[in-house]
């Protein structure tokens, strides 16, 4: 899983995507969570070695 | 998840609105939200040559697509700021966006008006970003009058809005208060301005932008590190976290209730600059001031 400035982050699963942006101290609405072209809501629950992407979204002026 | 529309899957959760949107209903509920803005606050209607102004950001690309897909004339005004390693990218990504939308695009460049950024920079003591911003109003106005376009749109969003209310009450920013509005009024010598995405949070857009594909400016200028208003968005984001909704009350709540009896004490600059016509409290606008001129 990638979060902004290209971190890489690991977490056991099964684990929702809630839990992690807890875990990563993220608001819902500051970050996109995407998986391929879809974006995941906080109740999704990755399983396995299913892969995330965490983009933030505040402006960058 | 499910959206509260149609029952799909959701793909986007908003909690000011309670509500959670799959992609189509999302979409649909954004192009509602920025159309909302547009009628109730009488902003332009479609015989309206709108002017644009682009950044290359996410914010200002997403302005200009939901406009150009709800069937308005809008056109693309770009300022390039003459920084190294970030205005070129950005106008190429407006350039590209104008290509693929057949859309036309204006660019004013800072190096051929004698007053890129960088040099800028190295003449005042000011905040370059207070400055860039005086800049780039100052072209949006003189070339949205001299091009005959009715109104200036900015992509301007709940967030931007709400960051600077907050900024502006904190330290009590009587002149500034009077001026925040998501539509101020032409005037001679001034186009009129709108900010369409002022329902739109920065999520909600970038989420519009992440649908629709848009390919924006994803880095940050090099001159706007530390800015403050990013600190309020940070605090706002967790007071909204804790109140869903507090942020578009807050809004709301300053726009019905405060700003008509601010209005009543406004100050109207009566003066224009001597050298460009520019509305202004002194004789010489700060743009031409910065020229050279005096």
């Amino acid at each position: 899983m990638t979060v902004d400035k290209r971190e890489i982050y690991s977490f056991d699963t099964p684990i929702s995507v809630g839990k992690i942006l807890k875990r990563l101290n993220f608001l819902p609405f500051e970050v996109l969570v995407i998986k391929g072209n879809r974006l995941l809501t906080r109740d999704v629950v990755l399983r396995d070695n299913e892969e995330i992407e965490i983009k933030t979204v505040y402006s960058k002026g | 998840m499910k959206c509260v529309r149609c029952k799909k899957q959701a793909e986007v959760e908003l909690k000011s609105h309670n509500a959670a949107f799959c992609r189509d209903c999302f979409l649909y509920f954004f192009e509602n939200q920025v159309l909302k803005a547009i009628k109730s606050f009488r902003m332009f209607t479609k015989k309206d040559k709108i002017l644009v102004a682009v950044s290359g950001g996410k914010d200002s690309l997403t302005l200009w697509n939901v406009l150009l897909d709800l069937g308005y004339n809008a056109d693309g005004l770009f300022v390039h700021l003459g920084i190294e390693g970030f205005s070129d990218i950005a106008k190429g990504k407006v350039e590209r966006f104008a290509k693929e939308r057949n859309a036309k695009l204006i660019v004013v460049n800072l190096k051929d008006e004698g007053i890129p950024i960088p040099e800028v920079k190295k003449k005042t003591r000011r905040v370059v970003c207070s400055l860039c911003g005086q800049i780039k109003r100052y072209y949006f106005n003189m070339v949205g009058l001299k091009e005959g376009y009715d109104v200036l749109a900015t992509g301007h969003n709940l967030d931007d809005e709400v960051s600077r209310l907050f900024s502006n009450v904190l330290h009590w920013k009587m002149e500034y208060l009077v001026d925040q509005s998501p539509v101020l009024p032409s005037e001679e010598g001034l186009l009129k301005k709108v900010k369409p995405l002022c329902r739109v949070t920065e999520y909600e857009t970038s989420v519009y932008a992440f649908f629709k594909g848009l390919d924006f400016v994803d880095i940050e200028c090099p001159y706007s590190k530390g800015a403050t208003f990013t600190m309020y968005k940070k605090h706002l984001n967790q007071i909204e976290f804790s109140s869903p909704g507090t942020k578009i009350d807050f809004y709301q709540g300053f726009l019905k209730n405060l700003k008509p009896i601010l209005e009543k004490r406004e100050e109207k600059i009566k003066n224009r600059c001597k050298i460009c016509g520019y509305p202004t409290f002194s004789d010489v606008c700060s743009v031409c001031r910065l020229k050279g001129y005096t």
